[in-house]
């Protein structure tokens, strides 16, 4: 099992980074990146919502309920990406970006 | 079908979702075991607290209407005992819990009592019991301060979501295999099959018991909506959303007008049902608040529907309806509190949350067995402390749970702070099972010897329960107290489950390294 | 119909399905029912719908008997404990035959 992941991770992504450091990196985008892209979508969702006239307890419901069932799915996806450095930029990336629109959206509400 | 499957899922998926499965279990197995055995007694804890609660088996009475008035306040006046009361709140009997719970704020401390539904006091249960005690360990750990716990609880939650659906993706044969246990031959296949067969075939439930465990607090550990729409006012976002309404003190004093008929005008508003729990903020104060909660016995969803009063003049302040997404939160919160009234269900969630336990634990114990391959006889320290680990996140909860059962029968009544001595007796001995697993493990953990201790406390909790109320099993069965006898049949069960298994781990021979060495898993 | 049926014919109907399903896998038709040789087309495809229609009997059964919400929930419980009935005869059934 354990021989498995190994020979995929030196295969997968290994060449610039050692198998240590590798594996840091992808636990912690699977922890920290997922949940700052889920943070981002929840963010971003309740703004959206909110704009686009929900109530906001109901805009803030909806979007965490979205961005909870993300979550699992984004962390895995952390593993099967190829090169780890994508996993990061598209997960620590689209987080600050959704954060970053949401914060656009707060501030176009009146 | 199977074919679809294969092209649906390339075998570098499958080989990439191997390492998140095997060390999201191995790292975090233990602490999901505790949460899910403690989840499958919270299922129960109504019925573990008659069990733990003796003086409150008051049998079956006629759950009619309480008179507030006339049977609570008295007991709330007698509990405060002259202090003046700040809040409190009763829960009012129902089908499951023959007498009512009181918790009273005043001035100078917190005061707790249960009473029946004629406004007797009871002593004092001495026993935080299954209610406050497996329940919390549940879903908080008991780490309260700063909602740590919950941030805990929900991180293993989705590591929990992960594997299970990494372990769909790494099941090659799932439907060849649907169906497949080979509880004869190699002990590391029967395992693996026990391991795919509870994964395979109770996934819905896990995946769901999984999900709406993390929506209930879903607005505390991923506040992202919270913070961008209520400036993070976590309190203001519930108020909005559940229909909560509070006001602070005036400091005028002021005289309550009668509960009575604000529950009548409740059950009004909701069109039949009863009052579950019934609070009072601000007692004796001009801007006294009176919350009167529904009863959820009847539906999933876990709307309680408050609906608030003002105190002083009885009129109706607040009852407002949630919003059909929240209204969908509460329906999802409700599948996992499983509050409802219902019999058949409250069982499978009972014996699925067990099936969760052995889901995780079979995970743990394969994974055991497969590193025994690569480390021979001499198993090194990281083996070793996995090993101790679910040796004593399996028996030594069992231990552990059983021991306070036991302490809650054998402490005498008196004694101080009774209910934190259980509490004590509860981590001591997880923790002296926890050092006899590591102390003990060298080619096993001490699985015999630990499950030799689960029978023994087992059956000592039956007899206990028999030599200290005088209610044995069939005196529960004649006098139709189904809860004491439920628990004390599980506990029979468990000791009798315990001793066969202990018996027959003496028995086996150990672990024949020719033979491990002969892979026939996955794939 | 009694009060008291539906609950075991609904967890009849799902262990009754899912033993239909258990057949069309060829290890356990083999290991069950002919050694030598796995079922045949016709009977896998019996034997599925037999497990459909006991499957949609369920839920109607757990609907009619419970309501929308409780018996939902209740049938889609009751499919894995059937099922999970299901393979605990099935390796009983396997063990004692190879002795």
């Amino acid at each position: 099992m354990m021989k498995t992941g190994r020979r995929l991770e030196t295969r997968a992504g290994g060449r610039s980074l050692p198998p240590r450091l590798h594996t840091t990196a992808r636990v912690t985008a699977a922890v920290f990146g997922a949940y700052g892209f889920a943070w981002g979508l929840a963010a971003f969702g309740a703004e959206l919502g909110a704009l686009a006239g929900m109530a906001p307890a109901e805009a803030v419901t909806a979007s965490s309920l979205l961005a909870l069932v993300t979550l699992p799915a984004a962390a895995l996806w952390a593993f099967a990406v190829p090169r780890v450095a994508v996993g990061w930029a598209v997960l620590g990336g689209g987080g600050t970006l959704l954060i970053a629109a949401s914060h656009l959206a707060g501030m176009s509400a009146p | 079908m199977t074919a679809r499957k294969r092209k649906l899922i390339s075998p570098e998926l499958r080989a990439a979702m191997l390492w998140p499965h095997t060390w999201a279990g191995v790292t975090l197995g233990g602490l999901l075991m505790l949460i899910f055995f403690m989840g499958s007694l919270a299922v129960f804890a109504s019925e573990i607290d008659r069990w733990m609660m003796p003086d409150t088996r008051v049998g079956a009475v006629e759950v009619g209407p309480v008179s507030l008035d006339h049977a609570v306040v008295p007991v709330v006046e007698k509990l405060a005992a002259g202090r003046a009361v700040r809040d409190w709140f009763v829960q009012l009997p129902d089908e499951r819990r023959p007498v009512m719970a009181f918790r009273v704020r005043t001035e100078s401390g917190n005061a707790a009592g249960v009473a029946t539904t004629d406004g007797t006091l009871l002593p004092p249960v001495g026993t935080l019991g299954a209610g406050s005690f497996f329940y919390p360990l549940h879903y908080s750990l008991l780490l309260k301060a700063g909602f740590v716990g919950y941030w805990i609880v929900c991180f293993a939650s989705v590591a929990m979501l992960a594997g299970l659906i990494s372990g769909v993706i790494i099941h090659a044969r799932i439907f060849k295999d649907f169906f497949t246990f080979r509880s004869w031959g190699q002990f590391r296949r029967s395992l693996l099959d026990l391991h795919n067969l509870t994964g395979v075939l109770v996934l819905p439930f896990h995946l769901m018991i999984t999900i709406t465990g993390i929506v209930i607090v879903l607005p505390i550990v991923l506040p992202a909506g919270v913070q961008a729409l209520y400036g993070g006012n976590l309190l203001r976002f519930y108020d909005d959303a559940l229909g909560n309404y509070s006001r602070p003190r005036s400091g005028i004093a002021a005289p309550m007008a009668p509960l009575d008929p604000m529950v009548a005008e409740a059950k009004r508003l909701w069109g039949g049902g009863e009052a579950a729990v019934v609070f009072v903020y601000n007692a004796g104060d001009a801007a006294s608040v009176v919350r009167v909660n529904r009863d959820t016995g009847d539906h999933i969803s876990l709307d309680v529907q408050p609906v608030f009063f003002d105190g002083v003049t009885g009129a109706l302040l607040k009852y407002q309806s949630p919003g059909p997404v929240v209204a969908t939160h509460r329906v999802l919160s409700g599948l996992h509190f499983a509050a409802f009234e219902h019999w058949p269900l409250r069982w499978l969630y009972f014996l699925f949350g067990l099936a969760g336990c052995v889901l995780i634990g079979t995970g743990m114990l394969y994974w055991m067995e497969k590193r025994r391959v690569a480390h021979g006889r001499k198993p090194g320290m990281g083996w070793r402390s996995v090993a101790a680990l679910a040796c004593g996140s399996t028996t030594g909860l069992l231990i552990a749970t059983l021991a306070m059962m036991a302490a809650n029968r054998l402490l005498p009544a008196g004694i101080p702070s009774r209910e934190l001595v259980e509490v004590g007796v509860f981590f001591l001995s997880w923790i002296g099972t926890a050092i006899h697993a590591a102390v003990r493990t060298r080619t096993d953990p001490p699985w015999s010897v630990q499950c030799a201790a689960v029978a023994l406390l087992a059956a000592a909790c039956v007899v206990l329960n028999w030599i200290t109320t005088g209610e044995h099993p069939v005196r529960a069965a004649a006098a139709a107290d189904w809860a004491v006898l439920g628990v004390d049949l599980v506990l029979a069960l468990t000791a009798y489950v315990a001793w066969r298994a202990s018996r027959r781990l003496v028995r086996r021979d150990s672990p024949d390294l020719s033979t491990l060495a002969k892979v026939t898993d996955h794939a | 119909m009694p009060d008291v049926l539906p609950l075991p014919g609904l967890f009849g109907l799902c262990y009754l399905a899912f033993a239909a399903l258990a057949l069309t896998v060829e290890r356990h038709w083999r290991d069950l029912v002919d050694s030598r040789r796995g079922p045949p087309r016709r009977t896998v495809f019996r034997l599925r719908l037999a497990a459909l229609l006991c499957i949609a009997a369920a839920l109607s059964v757990a609907v009619r008997h419970e309501g929308a919400g409780f018996g939902i929930l209740l049938w889609a419980l009751a499919l894995s404990a059937g099922a999970l009935a299901v393979s605990a005869t099935i390796a009983w059934r396997t063990r004692s035959a190879r002795g």
